[in-house]
């Protein structure tokens, strides 16, 4: 990597940092300090490849945020914490009263799935991709990202229904007082 | 549309605009820089190696084949490797073993006891482990296989469900024990017992303190230990791990670390049957696993606080006479992995890594590298157990 790559990188660097922060951190859950690791060490790979990545390396970039994030979480589960099947009982009294409040529930749904489950809604609803598209940047097959994507949505749905339910029933309560 | 969709929608586009700004210009040049370095160490060391195979392939061929395992670990009385080309008498390359031949040994008496596939399109998951009944590897559908130290059982991980079994791997029976996580629904990996009869497991409750419970593998019978939770211990990044057969260990937390970024100084050590502390053990960093430790208790390998995942790559072998790091483990992105360091002599140990399993020095530099089976064709994490 020779002075002027390494300067075009750092152009890159600094123009797309935020647009590339947005994909980490969400699929982190929000996690700063995670999200900023693991674009920095995505962008470190981009780096030792910059002379061999032509044309666009957004995409290239992306790409390697989304294997890291689902491979790393996979290979280093055992020095953190693994989210397990059942989602967190929200702590009493934050029974949610408004649409604010299911959001916050439907974030912390998010959050609670596994790491390729979030993936695939993350590449979905926040950059907008295909099934086939979804697949090709994971490297997996159309029917695998379909059925994460039910899977992920079905334990997202029973989670929102539940909320929702709460919400009109205090509506309904509040009303009658 | 549905209303979860237009939700769902809201809530990602929300929470991706929650992003700070950060300035990783100068963190990614450093680390980048590092494996650019890293790589051109490699290829250097591999054409070396590819030199010498000319005349140390032969002459294996000659011998009748591959040295004995234990031949390579250069015996308790072998001195640190100073240089790549101190080692370069080392077969070049072994001929690539099959899943079908028998246990794959190692130096040190290691054999490889179990692999999962890192990148598997497969939901469930694909791993292997190994029956020493059997004497062969057998395929099992989790994401992760952990085997006991005995080789009697594994820990796998149903990637759909997210909860750990206990595999009796002569009988093929999995067991589900239940693991309490509180309102939180989190918990650390699973450590074996040396003995593997029990596993430690740590629970993270969101709300509340955390808990050590230690589970019996044949029953599945816990045991929560009470532990004040006002020390020092870990915050993020927590993880419990075997001391010795009876004392459990946590992370010591420097006070004044960030949460999010945590300084460890040693280790915590507590009672496994009680949880009654019994001292610390004070290291510039954390270890792992007591499998960190060298044969003679003089060398651990350490994860100095910065490169806990995914981060970096400052493994060190820390020398507790001379109280510095001797060397820094090569290789992988990533921290040290609680089950990747095998001592099999005071002064070298086996590394696994995604693709191969490495011999290295304290210094740092790789002896020798034993491929992994044509059956491994994707990266794989791969566990060691003694013969």
């Amino acid at each position: 990597v020779d002075a002027a790559a390494e300067r075009e990188f750092t152009e890159f660097v600094i123009a797309r940092t935020h647009a590339l922060m947005r994909v980490a951190y969400a699929l982190t859950g929000g996690d700063q300090y995670a999200a900023e690791d693991l674009l920095q060490a995505a962008l470190a790979k981009a780096f030792a490849r910059w002379p061999h990545i032509r044309g666009d390396a957004e995409p290239y970039l992306k790409k390697i945020i989304y294997h890291d994030y689902v491979s790393w979480w996979r290979r280093w589960r055992h020095r953190r914490e693994t989210p397990v099947e059942f989602l967190p009982e929200p702590a009493s009294p934050t029974v949610p009263t408004d649409h604010s409040d299911l959001r916050l529930v439907l974030r912390e749904a998010l959050a609670s799935l596994p790491p390729r489950q979030r993936a695939v809604l993350v590449l979905r609803y926040l950059e907008d991709l295909s099934t086939d598209e979804v697949a090709a940047l994971l490297g997996c097959r159309p029917g695998t990202v379909a059925s994460q994507a039910n899977r992920a949505l079905a334990k997202l749905r029973t989670q929102f229904v539940e909320a929702s339910q709460q919400t009109a029933d205090t509506t309904t309560i509040g009303a009658g007082q | 549309m549905d209303r979860l969709d237009s939700q769902l929608r809201e809530v990602v586009h929300e929470l991706a605009g929650q992003a700070r700004s950060a300035d990783l210009v100068a963190g990614a040049l450093r680390q980048g820089r590092r494996r650019v370095h890293a790589r051109r160490v490699a290829v250097a060391f591999t054409a070396g190696v590819a030199a010498v195979a000319l005349v140390a392939v032969p002459a294996l061929a000659l011998r009748g084949g591959r040295p004995p395992a234990d031949a390579l670990s250069g015996g308790a009385s072998a001195r640190p490797s100073t240089s790549p080309t101190a080692h370069l008498s080392q077969p070049a390359s072994d001929p690539t073993p099959t899943l079908t031949t028998g246990p794959l040994a190692l130096p040190g008496g290691w054999i490889v006891g179990s692999a999962t596939e890192l990148n598997t399109n497969d939901e469930a998951g694909t791993g292997w482990v190994y029956d020493r009944g059997s004497r062969t590897y057998v395929k099992v559908p989790y994401t992760e296989v952990i085997p006991s130290p005995t080789g009697q059982y594994a820990l796998v991980f149903d990637g759909v469900r997210a909860r750990y079994g206990v595999l009796d791997i002569a009988h093929r029976t999995v067991t589900w024990p239940s693991i309490p996580t509180g309102k939180s629904g989190a918990y650390s990996a699973p450590a074996w017992s040396p003995d593997g009869r029990t596993f430690a497991v740590l629970s993270l409750p969101k709300y509340g303190t955390f808990s050590v419970y230690v589970i019996d593998a044949v029953t599945g019978q816990r045991r929560q230990l009470g532990l004040d939770w006002s020390r020092d211990y870990c915050s993020d990044f927590c993880f419990v791990s075997w001391y010795d057969s009876s004392t459990l260990a946590l992370p010591h937390a420097d006070p004044g670390s960030k949460a999010n970024a945590p300084a460890y100084n040693g280790m915590h050590l507590f009672s496994a049957a009680t949880g009654v502390p019994k001292g610390t053990v004070d290291l510039p960093g954390s270890y792992a696993s007591p499998a960190n430790w060298s044969p003679d208790h003089r060398y651990v390998v350490l994860a100095t606080p910065e490169s806990l995942p995914p981060v970096d790559n400052r493994i060190g072998v820390y020398d507790t006479q001379s109280h510095r790091v001797v060397g820094y483990l090569p290789g992988q992105s990533g921290a040290i992995d609680a089950l990747a360091v095998f001592w099999c002599a005071d002064d070298q140990m086996l590394i696994t890594s995604a693709t191969t399993v490495s011999l290295v020095g304290l210094d740092g530099v790789t002896i020798h590298q034993y491929p992994m089976p044509l059956e491994f064709s994707t990266e794989q994490w791969v566990i060691l157990v003694k013969q």
